[in-house]
């Protein structure tokens, strides 16, 4: 069963060569790839093959550069696993993401967004809120989210794409 | 994708990741997967290869069409009357047609080889009348035959009313590495020359009717022309081929398309149809015979064509 959380578990906890990471180090890098697009399970593979290369190449000595070689190795897989005749939009995009997350995540691993979105969702309220919960939460695909909510198909997307609009605006307000 | 937009898709993203996480979903995959291009792809290579089967259809029939039994009418023919119109005869001519030409006249033709490079279709087969209307034997003979030796791009040649010509002189033939037709209908072929012929690689289309001199064993040397489509031997009342000749002709002459074999001999004592006028190959543009009682009879064709060398050994056991 995948799980929305970031592991907490650190990586090589056994025998052999001294830990190059930490546990913080995998929950960064399992957001960096939910951020460029992998699932849960996706982000899971990923993140522990990432770790696995770091632990057989070693990361540089600076925190800031391993990082960055962390999210470098873990882009290259996550471009690795889409198909090659998709692959040069996704390099696009995980470049977008990298600039996004060294402006708004970086810093903290991305503690601060979460808290801030926290904030954004409890100023929205109404069917959008429940909307966003029924499908987010509990998993309900859009079209049983408008049927529970007794809209038209098309209108759950537009009131969707609104509360998602003002969730962006309020984190880019609230942000650094 | 500009820079916005692969910034909106990575705000989207951001978010999705973002409610994900904070609202605890159960399910992952933010990506759509795209659908599957596999399906395309195969219907793109079954229609490739549909049309790929219909393009290799449609130019074979082609190359059947192509295969002349008469010479091409759309190719200018230039007449030669007789050994004194040979001077006449312009240097760019492709495609000649001699009248009444006897060996003196096919040396003298020859001798001018050198001035006719162009040359690729030859017929000595033309017949002038005379002052009754009956047209003149041709006097051409070995001899004759011999002294073309010099026209070696030869792709088309007609030694067709030649009685006096036995076939010697079709080793000549042999230097003509492009020679695709020859027509010896109403000659004086002999089995021994026949038996040559498979020398000459290029062949295609072979005309043997009306020739009663050759016996029907010779036709498994012709047979063993590696490219022969086209086999007429009509009214060969003297082909009388061994059962196993016409094993050979069923094994070999695999790329023979046409066989057509109106009033060609029968064994008798057997009540079968000879090799010889039981065409190794469907025979689909087959000339109406002149006399429906020689024709061969209908069990006697093959029922598909041969195209591979073990559909031809199957038809061979038949």
């Amino acid at each position: 069963v995948s799980s929305s959380s970031p592991p907490s578990a650190s990586v090589a906890a056994t025998a052999g060569p001294p830990p190059a990471t930490d546990g913080r180090d995998r929950t960064a890098v399992w957001r960096y790839l939910r951020m460029l697009g992998a699932s849960a399970d996706e982000a899971d593979d990923l993140a522990q093959d990432t770790l696995l290369v770091a632990l057989r190449d070693g990361l540089p000595a600076e925190p800031e550069r391993a990082r960055a070689f962390l999210r470098g190795i873990a882009r290259n897989l996550w471009l690795r696993t889409r198909r090659w005749w998709f692959r040069r939009r996704e390099r696009e995009v995980a470049m977008a993401v990298e600039q996004l997350w060294l402006a708004t995540a970086a810093a903290d691993d991305g503690d601060a967004l979460i808290a801030r979105l926290h904030d954004c969702l409890d100023g929205l309220q109404g069917r959008a809120r429940q909307a966003l919960e029924r499908h987010y939460r509990d998993g309900l695909p859009w079209p049983q989210v408008a049927a529970e909510l007794g809209m038209k198909p098309n209108g759950t997307k537009t009131l969707v794409q609104r509360a998602r609009q003002l969730l962006r605006q309020c984190l880019e307000r609230s942000g650094p | 994708m500009t820079t916005t937009t692969t910034m909106q898709v990575a705000k989207e993203r951001q978010l999705d990741w973002l409610l994900e996480e904070v609202l605890g979903a159960r399910r992952g995959a933010a990506v759509r997967t795209p659908p599957r291009a596999i399906p395309w792809l195969a219907a793109a290579v079954a229609l490739f290869a549909v049309g790929a089967a219909l393009g290799v259809a449609w130019l074979r029939a082609a190359d059947e069409r192509s295969m002349a039994q008469e010479p091409d009418q759309t190719i200018p023919w230039h007449g030669c009357h007789g050994a004194g119109g040979i001077d006449e005869v312009p240097a760019d001519v492709s495609a000649l047609r001699c009248f009444d030409f006897d060996d003196a006249a096919c040396a003298r033709l020859a001798a001018k080889a050198s001035a006719l490079p162009r040359l690729t279709h030859l017929d000595l087969s033309g017949m002038d009348v005379d002052a009754r209307g009956v047209s003149r034997s041709l006097p051409i003979t070995d001899a004759g035959v011999r002294a073309l030796a010099p026209f070696t791009g030869l792709r088309w040649l007609s030694l067709e009313q030649c009685h006096q010509m036995k076939g010697e002189g079709l080793q000549v033939l042999e230097a003509m590495p492009r020679l695709e037709h020859l027509d010896l209908t109403y000659s004086g072929v002999t089995s021994p020359a026949l038996e040559r012929l498979d020398r000459l690689p290029s062949l295609r289309t072979l005309v043997l009717s009306h020739c009663m001199d050759f016996h029907g064993r010779s036709l498994a040397a012709v047979a063993r022309l590696p490219g022969l489509r086209r086999l007429e031997l009509q009214a060969c009342t003297t082909a009388r081929p061994l059962p196993r000749t016409r094993g050979r002709l069923a094994h070999d002459a695999c790329e023979l398309r046409h066989g057509s074999t109106c009033a060609t001999a029968r064994v008798a004592s057997a009540g079968r149809p000879q090799a010889a006028s039981r065409p190794v190959a469907k025979s689909r543009r087959r000339r109406p015979c002149r006399t429906a009682s020689a024709s061969p009879t209908p069990s006697s064709q093959p029922s598909r064509r041969c195209r591979s060398r073990r559909c031809c050994s199957a038809a061979a056991s038949r």
